[in-house]
């Protein structure tokens, strides 16, 4: 148990397109394979590093290689946040995926995390025969869904200055005419808004029977169905022949909260299901 | 549907309240007394009970007056059922 925590992540930088993105490093035992690590957006990609990091500590004490890296314009990479979008986060991970390969890894997998693991979705469609497997952790069903609920942020922020109301619809217009929106100290770009609103989760189904697709998501107590949103995007993808299984768990939603508070169910449901 | 469970329940996930939450009753004043209760929590509890309902909340029912009290934020959720 404690092995993990010996385990040191190695800092490096990947250059990328745009500019060079941060990266952790740890490489695996023998012929095990690597972890591709796609982080989630805004203020969630901070208040999931403890977990992460502690996850990919667990999976290379199993001998597994992982690869956490920020894309550009956030954490610890080049670049400002207003400067990035989504094809700029799909480089980034094509650019690390390329790194694996150049290094000699030959079975990568995926792991995705919120609005991460629609990325990794997009990439294990994208690369069919690509990946070892798709690990999805609390994915984002809807970018459309999930781009409201993070303009809401600025409309609660400006109910709490009693500044004049804007509706989430107002941002988006004023974003269509090309402006950058602020929400929460992050400037949206207005092609990085179009490009979440249009990802949907269910619209991934060729990525096919061969890589098993492990979904985690959270449940409020034991023996909770899982939400009908979820539901439906899971059945969809069972119907299209994806070799898909839902883990629940409870716990703290960790990508949400204030206070650092650890998922344990969630660390050792998917550590057990990578170790054999 | 037993609202007020659900609205407890709700609080004490979204806000990380503990215990507290039970002692709650319609007059235990919610905005400006509890910190947890800020934007990001304002959005969090929102988007569970969207969640929760599998409904959707338009942008001018998010107001303060629904998260006054426990009572009105109740009597809110039951309005969206």
């Amino acid at each position: 148990m404690t092995a993990s925590l010996n385990i040191v992540l190695q800092p490096l930088y990947l250059n990328s397109g745009r500019g060079r993105i941060f990266a952790l490093f740890t490489p695996p035992a023998d012929n095990k394979e690597v972890l591709l690590f796609l982080p989630s957006f805004g203020e969630e990609l901070n208040r999931c590093r403890v977990m992460v990091a502690m996850q990919a500590r667990k999976l290379a004490a199993l001998g597994y290689g992982c690869l956490l890296i920020d894309y550009y314009g956030t954490g610890d990479s080049q670049g400002d946040f207003s400067e990035t979008d989504w094809q700029t986060w799909h480089d980034n991970a094509e650019t690390a995926y390329r790194w694996l390969i150049d290094q000699g890894h030959q079975r990568i997998g995926l792991w995705g995390l919120r609005l991460g693991a629609i990325l990794a979705a997009e990439m294990a469609q994208y690369y069919p025969d690509g990946f070892t497997r798709l690990l999805l952790w609390q994915p984002v069903l809807d970018g459309k869904t999930f781009l409201t609920q993070f303009m809401r942020i600025r409309l609660a922020m400006l109910m709490d200055r009693n500044e004049p109301k804007e509706t989430t619809q107002q941002m988006r217009d004023y974003l269509q005419q090309g402006h950058h929106l602020e929400v929460a100290g992050y400037l949206l770009s207005p092609q990085f808004a179009t490009e979440i609103d249009s990802k949907k989760l269910v619209d991934y189904t060729q990525i096919g029977p061969n890589i098993p697709v492990d979904w985690f998501e959270a449940i409020t107590e034991p023996g909770a169905t899982l939400l009908p949103a979820c539901e439906k995007v899971t059945q969809a993808w069972l119907q299209q022949g994806l070799k898909l299984t839902v883990h629940t768990y409870t716990g703290p939603f960790f990508w949400q909260l204030h206070e650092r508070e650890l998922t344990p169910e969630l660390l050792k449901q998917t550590t057990d299901l990578l170790t054999y | 549907m037993d609202t007020q469970k659900l609205v407890k329940d709700i609080l004490k996930q979204q806000l990380q309240l503990g215990d507290a939450v039970n002692g709650f009753t319609a007059d235990t004043p919610l905005l400006g007394e509890i910190p947890e209760l800020d934007s990001m929590g304002v959005v969090n509890v929102i988007t569970a009970i969207e969640d929760s309902l599998g409904c959707a909340i338009e942008d001018d029912e998010i107001n303060a007056d629904a998260f006054t009290t426990f009572g009105a934020l109740v009597a809110f959720v039951e309005s969206k059922l």
